[in-house]
């Protein structure tokens, strides 16, 4: 299943690890958005680590197309990641947005990351994923060693 | 109608696979960054959660840890109601542990005949990690990256 959003830049044949942060009612505020990266990097997410801060996706609720270099350059600049990979139009509204985290974007797509564990313990019969529910709303997984 | 936490109709799938010692289950762990943090409405959002074996989960057996059951029965088509309120509340499933048959008492190791039950992760490994929800616990003690197991305490078993 493919989410409706996608990245306004070219597709990539191998999955490249990103941030994925989000506009501010629709628009595009730099002080916000290095902010919210300052704030995912200092959470508590063992799936989070600082390889996804190479390159940001800014996510917008419409098709706004930003200032990408300076906000490129901003973002560098503050965090010492590379670059802005790009932007990523999904929904109509801010309710429709994809959380921000940790991603990976493949064929100009984003994908969300879940971390294997491996369960040395032998507690568990089955282990599951959750199926896309709405195929509409929902983000793709890459499972990520 | 969509489907949501909300109307209580997701679904999941197996995860296939092992590690490279041929023995552990993969185990996928989302990143905690895709929920809200807990609310009022959503007080479990984004935590892990395992859930015994005893539990029915929409997509996946259940065996209650007998292969006779597991082979006469399909995977479930819809989750148990206790199930569908720790999605509804937030909860991220990441599996179905280990129990004795049937919520029984038998006492690991010896008296598991199915399945083999789960190492208690304290001391050497090989001490019992006693049931009937012996995977729930071993579960939630050994690994940190698990937040809650639940667990079932059958008074007539």
């Amino acid at each position: 299943m493919r989410s409706q959003g996608k990245l306004c830049r070219a597709g990539l044949s191998k999955p490249k690890p990103v941030v994925l942060i989000a506009s501010v009612n629709g628009d595009i505020d730099i002080d916000a958005s290095v902010k919210a990266v300052r704030e995912l990097s200092n959470a508590d997410d063992d799936v989070y680590s600082d390889d996804f801060l190479n390159f940001i996706v800014i996510q917008t609720p419409s098709q706004i197309q930003p200032r990408l270099d300076e906000l490129d350059l901003t973002i560098r600049t503050a965090q010492g990641c590379r670059s802005v990979l790009g932007i990523f139009s999904r929904a109509t509204n801010d309710q429709d947005l994809v959380p921000p985290g940790p991603y990976y974007v493949y064929e100009s797509d984003i994908h969300q990351v879940s971390l294997l564990r491996y369960d040395y313990l032998d507690a568990f019969m089955f282990t599951v994923v959750q199926s896309e529910s709405d195929p509409q709303k929902s983000v793709p997984r890459i499972l990520r060693s | 109608l969509k489907c949501s936490r909300d109307t209580g109709c997701i679904r999941f799938s197996v995860l296939d696979g092992v590690a490279g010692d041929g023995m552990s289950k993969k185990v996928a762990v989302p990143s905690r960054r895709y929920a809200q943090p807990p609310n009022d409405s959503q007080p479990l959002a984004g935590m892990r959660i395992s859930i015994k074996d005893n539990f029915q989960l929409a997509g996946v057996k259940t065996t209650n840890l007998s292969r006779s059951f597991s082979e006469l029965y399909p995977p479930d088509g819809e989750s148990a109601d206790y199930v569908k309120e720790l999605l509804k509340l937030g909860a991220i499933v990441l599996g179905k542990t280990k129990m004795s048959a049937f919520a029984s008492s038998d006492e690991p190791t010896d008296q598991w005949i199915d399945y083999h039950c789960p190492f208690n992760p304290r001391g050497d490994g090989y001490q019992s990690p006693s049931g009937s929800s012996a995977g729930a616990a071993v579960s939630v003690a050994g690994y940190d990256w698990l937040d809650i197991s639940i667990g079932t305490d059958s008074k007539f078993a």
